[in-house]
């Protein structure tokens, strides 16, 4: 089946453009609904995300603390996060 | 001679009887018997010779038998020397080469041994973590409550360690 260019090109161009707009947008994962306070704590600590677009989203996997991704990079902030780098430091032990 | 009662006549037929007797009795009797005593006593005497030559060749073949005994007594002596000392020397070899063979075998089983010793200790540590953690986990899910959750967040983001 053949693609008419100019749907293909069309198609591409709206592909990059919802890319640059996920990589534009931070998303924090928390185990519960962050305030406003704890917000503007998260971007005080990563001022590199301060003034962009964001959206929270909830996931009780990680207990406590955030997970802050932009595009493909990831602040990991959380709990279980921590509680993974410990086990990790466990399983290096000799 | 007639008067003393001989006959010359009959005298002298008697006469040439008897040498006729002898002669022919030379001729067809005693020659050919000196002759077969001749021959007996050659023959004999051949014999004799033969015999002494069969008994000397019969001592040679004996003397030869007995240095043929003896050398084959000593070259089986020989043989069994060498072949007793070769037997030792593959038994030793034999013997060198399953002592070495079992020294690496056993190197190898204790290697092995520890090795597997190693990653059964490292499975099991393994296993410890991951049941650890999983306890940990599964404690924390249910004992955090929100505000204690919130405390916590508060707490990492002051001290603000970040992991990329």
């Amino acid at each position: 089946m053949k693609i008419d260019p100019e749907v293909k090109n069309r198609l591409k161009q709206l592909l990059k453009k919802e890319v640059e707009q996920k990589n534009k947008m931070v998303v924090i994962k928390s185990a519960y609904q962050l305030d406003n306070n704890e917000i503007n704590m998260v971007f005080r600590v990563l001022p590199e995300f301060s003034g962009m677009a964001y959206e929270v989203v909830i996931d009780p996997q990680i207990m406590a603390g955030v997970i802050v991704q932009q595009g493909s990079k990831i602040y990991n902030l959380s709990l279980s996060g921590q509680l993974k780098s410990l086990s990790n430091k466990i399983y290096e032990i000799d | 001679m007639e008067n003393l009662g001989i006959d010359a006549k009959l005298l002298i037929a008697q006469m040439i009887n008897f040498i006729l007797f002898f002669l022919i009795v030379k001729k067809f009797i005693v020659k050919p018997f000196n002759r077969f005593v001749d021959d007996e006593k050659a023959k004999e005497k051949k014999t004799e010779s033969l015999r002494k030559t069969i008994e000397k060749q019969t001592e040679t073949l004996q003397l030869q038998e007995s240095e043929l005994k003896q050398k084959m007594k000593k070259e089986m002596q020989v043989v069994l020397e060498k072949a007793k000392k070769d037997g030792q020397t593959i038994k030793d070899e034999m013997l060198a080469q399953a002592q070495k063979e079992m020294g690496i075998l056993k190197d190898k089983s204790q290697t092995q041994l520890v090795q597997e010793k190693k990653a059964l200790e490292q499975e099991m540590k393994n296993k410890l973590a991951e049941m650890s953690m999983l306890v940990i986990n599964q404690s924390l899910q249910s004992v955090l409550d929100e505000a204690t959750r919130k405390r916590i967040t508060e707490k990492i983001l002051n001290n603000s360690k970040v992991t990329k």
